[in-house]
C-alpha cells in the first residue's frame, strides 16, 4: 500500500436479498485526484457510496480509507472524510447557518468561526446564510451541503451527481467550486456520476460500471488517447483520391465521402498523417471530430457492447 | 460530541415547532381543566366530610352482606370499605383542599392514560422515521459521531422534552387551581398502600407519583422509539403509536375477562394509581406493573440500538 492510496477498495460485494448487485469491485484512488465514477442511472454508484461511506454493509471484500477499515474504524474513517449521498439532505426549515451549526456539534472537533465563515464564503452563500433553506434554490442547497461538507476539514469528499438536476449555470458553477476544492485545499474528491462530459471536465481517473461490475478503470487522459475517432479531412478536391489511396495503403480505417476523407484513428496519429500527407504535397485545409468517441465508448461498454 | 447531538435534536423539536404544539396542547387541556372546575359546584367542600363517609361506609357494608365471598368484587368492595374506614378513624380527609389538593390528580388518570401518550407520540414518532423519509438521515450516519450515539442522542432528547411537558403540565394544573381553591398545604395526609393502609403528606405522595410517571415516560419513549426505527414513513409510525395509546384504553375494561392483558405495557400506564389502590387492573400490583414496564423499556431500547446500528441504511 503507498501511502498516497487514500481509498482502496478490494473485491467488493453486495447482496441484497440474495440478489447481487455489485460484483467485485476494485480500485484505488490517491491523495489529490478528482477520482470519476462513472455510469448509468441504475448501474450501482449509489450502493457503492453507501458502502464506503458506511451506511450500508459490504457482503464480501474490503474498503479502507486513509488506511482505516470502514466496518472496524468508522470514527477514524468519517474524521477524514465528507460525503454528500445523493440529492443534498438538509432541514429545510431551518437557516443555513443553523444547518451548518448542526454539523459542528456533532463533530467531536472545535470549529474555529473563521472556519465556518469561510466554508461559507467558498461556496458563495455568505449574503443568503440566515435565509431558509426552504427557499433555496437546488443549487444552492447543494452548495450548502458541500459547506457542511468542509466543516470538519475532510481529507476526502465524496460526492454522488453533485449537478444532478441543476441547471446549466448552476452546473457551471458546482464544476468550478469541485476544481477550486481540489485544487486550493488539496482535497481528494471521490464524484459519481452518470454524464462523461463532466468525468471528462473535472476528472484525473475514471472507473466505468455498469450493471454492478467494473467496466474500465484508468486515466481519463489515457482513455481519451487510446480511443479512436472518426475526422474529416478537408483537402484539395483534385487531390481527394490521391489522398485517400495514400492513406488507404498505409492500413488506415479510411473511407471517401464527396470531396472529403473519413479516417477513424487515434487523436495521436493525427499530426503524424497530416505530416506524411504535407510530404505527398497535399494540403489539408480542415480536420473536423465526427463524434465524440468517449462518448461512443461509454454507451457501448454501458450497453454491453464491448 | 453526545452532548452536541442531544442539542441538535432539541433544536430541530423546537425549529420544527415540535415544542409549540405540545406546550399548546397542556396549555389547552390546562384552561378546560380550570374551566370545568369553575363550573363545577358540587366540588364545593362542606365542612363536616364525615358524616357523608359514615352513610357510604355503612351502604357498602350492607351490599358487601350481599356478595359472594370468592368473587373479585368481594374483595374490590372490603378494599374500598378498607380505606373508608380508614380516613374515618385517622381523621384523613378524602378531599385534599387548595391547588395542592388539584395537583395531586395529575400524576395518575386521564393526563398519564391519554394526554401523556399522545404528546409523547407527537415528539417521538417522527424522530427517525421523519428523518429517514425526508434523508436527513443519512447526513448524520455520515459522521464520525456513530449510529449508537445518534440513537442515544433522539432517546435522550425525548426523554427531556416529554418530563418537560409533564412538568409543565403539572405546573399548570396546580397554577391554574389557586384562584379558585387558594393555595391548599402540601403536608395534608392522603391515603395510600395497596394491601396495609397508610397516611402520608401529599408532597410525598407527589414525589412518588411523579417517579413512577418517570418510568412510563421512559417506557413510551422507548417503544415509539422502536416503532419510529421500524416504520421508515411517518405515517406509518404515528398512526401505529396512536392506535397502541387507544387500544390500551380500549383493552384494560376487557382485562377482567383475559388477565393476561395486564402484562400489557400499554395497560399499565396509569401505574401510580396503584398508590392510592385505585388502579383500573385487577389482580395485578405495583411491583407487577412496574416490572412490565421496565422490561417493555429494556426489550424496545435493546431492539431500537439492534436494528439501527446494524441495519442497511437505504435512505
Amino acid at each position: 500500500m503507498s501511502l498516497e492510496d487514500i481509498v482502496i477498495v478490494e473485491n467488493l460485494e453486495k447482496s441484497i436479498k440474495g440478489k447481487k448487485i455489485i460484483h467485485d469491485l476494485s480500485f484505488k484512488v490517491q491523495k489529490g485526484q478528482i477520482y470519476g465514477f462513472l455510469g448509468p442511472n441504475g448501474s450501482g454508484k449509489t450502493t457503492t457510496i453507501r458502502m464506503l461511506t458506511g451506511m450500508i454493509k459490504q457482503t464480501s471484500g474490503s474498503i479502507k480509507i486513509m488506511g482505516y477499515d470502514i466496518q472496524k474504524d468508522f470514527k477514524k474513517v468519517m474524521q477524514n472524510l465528507s460525503a454528500i449521498v445523493e440529492n443534498p439532505a438538509l432541514f429545510d426549515y431551518m437557516s443555513g447557518w443553523d444547518n451548518l451549526m448542526q454539523v459542528v456539534r456533532r463533530l467531536d472537533k472545535k470549529v474555529e468561526m473563521d472556519h465556518l465563515k469561510w466554508c461559507v464564503q467558498t461556496v458563495e452563500l455568505t449574503d443568503r446564510i440566515h435565509e431558509k433553506v426552504k427557499n433555496y434554490s437546488l443549487g444552492m442547497k447543494q452548495r450548502l451541503a458541500i459547506a457542511q461538507a468542509l466543516v470538519s476539514s475532510p481529507q476526502i469528499i465524496i460526492l454522488d451527481e453533485p449537478t444532478n438536476g441543476m441547471d446549466p449555470s448552476g452546473i457551471k458553477d458546482m464544476r468550478s467550486l469541485i476544481k477550486k476544492l481540489s485544487r486550493e485545499q488539496q482535497i481528494t474528491i471521490f464524484l459519481s456520476s452518470h454524464l462523461l462530459s463532466e468525468i471528462e471536465h473535472l476528472c484525473d481517473h475514471v472507473l466505468i460500471i455498469n450493471k454492478g461490475r467494473q467496466v474500465v478503470t484508468g486515466s481519463v487522459s489515457d482513455l481519451i488517447a487510446s480511443n479512436t475517432s472518426t475526422y474529416s479531412l478537408e483537402v484539395d478536391p483534385f487531390q481527394a483520391d490521391a489522398a485517400y489511396k495514400i492513406l488507404k495503403n498505409n492500413n488506415l480505417e479510411v473511407y471517401k465521402e464527396n470531396n472529403k476523407i473519413i479516417v477513424n484513428c487515434k487523436k495521436e496519429d493525427i499530426p503524424h498523417m497530416v505530416n506524411f500527407l504535407y510530404e505527398k504535397k497535399i494540403h489539408v485545409y480542415l480536420i473536423n471530430q465526427q463524434d465524440n468517441s468517449l462518448e461512443d465508448y461509454f454507451l457501448s461498454v454501458t450497453q454491453g457492447v464491448i | 460530541m453526545l452532548i452536541g447531538a442531544v442539542k441538535n435534536e432539541l433544536v430541530k423539536l423546537y425549529k420544527k415547532k415540535r415544542l409549540h404544539v405540545v406546550a399548546g396542547i397542556i396549555i389547552f387541556f390546562a384552561v378546560l381543566m380550570m374551566v370545568i372546575d369553575y363550573f363545577d359546584d358540587a366540588s364545593a367542600k362542606e365542612k363536616n366530610w364525615k358524616e357523608p363517609l359514615v352513610t357510604q361506609t355503612e351502604e357498602l357494608n350492607n351490599y358487601i352482606s350481599t356478595l359472594d365471598k370468592q368473587s373479585s368484587e368481594y374483595k374490590e368492595m372490603v378494599k374500598q370499605r378498607d380505606k373508608l374506614e380508614f380516613q374515618l378513624e385517622h381523621d384523613v380527609n378524602p378531599e385534599v383542599g387548595g391547588a395542592a389538593g388539584s395537583a395531586i390528580s395529575s400524576v395518575s388518570g386521564m393526563f398519564i392514560k391519554i394526554v401523556l401518550p399522545v404528546l409523547i407520540v407527537i415528539i417521538t414518532a417522527d424522530i427517525v422515521a421523519g428523518e429517514a423519509s425526508n434523508g436527513t438521515l443519512k447526513s448524520i450516519l455520515v459522521s464520525p459521531i456513530g449510529r449508537s450515539n445518534i440513537l442515544l442522542s433522539k432517546w435522550i432528547a425525548v426523554i427531556i422534552v416529554s418530563i418537560g411537558a409533564m412538568l409543565f403540565s403539572d405546573i399548570l394544573t396546580y397554577l391554574s387551581a389557586i384562584p379558585k381553591n387558594g393555595l391548599g398545604d402540601w403536608n395534608s395526609l392522603i391515603v395510600v398502600g395497596e394491601e396495609t393502609l397508610r397516611a402520608i403528606p401529599i408532597w410525598q405522595y407527589m414525589l412518588q407519583g411523579l417517579l413512577l410517571n418517570l418510568i412510563v415516560i421512559l417506557t413510551l419513549c422507548s417503544v415509539f422509539i422502536l416503532i419510529s426505527i421500524l416504520f421508515h414513513t411517518v405515517t406509518t409510525s404515528i398512526s401505529l403509536s396512536i392506535c397502541l395509546v387507544v387500544f390500551g384504553g380500549i383493552l384494560s375494561s376487557l382485562q377482567g375477562k383475559l388477565d393476561l392483558l395486564k402484562y400489557l405495557f400499554i395497560l399499565n400506564l396509569d401505574i401510580g394509581a396503584h398508590l392510592t389502590g385505585d388502579f383500573d387492573l385487577q389482580n395485578t400490583s405495583l411491583l407487577l406493573s412496574s416490572s412490565v414496564m421496565i422490561a417493555t423499556m429494556i426489550v424496545s431500547i435493546y431492539l431500537s440500538f439492534a436494528f439501527f446500528t446494524k441495519k442497511d441504511m437505504l435512505v
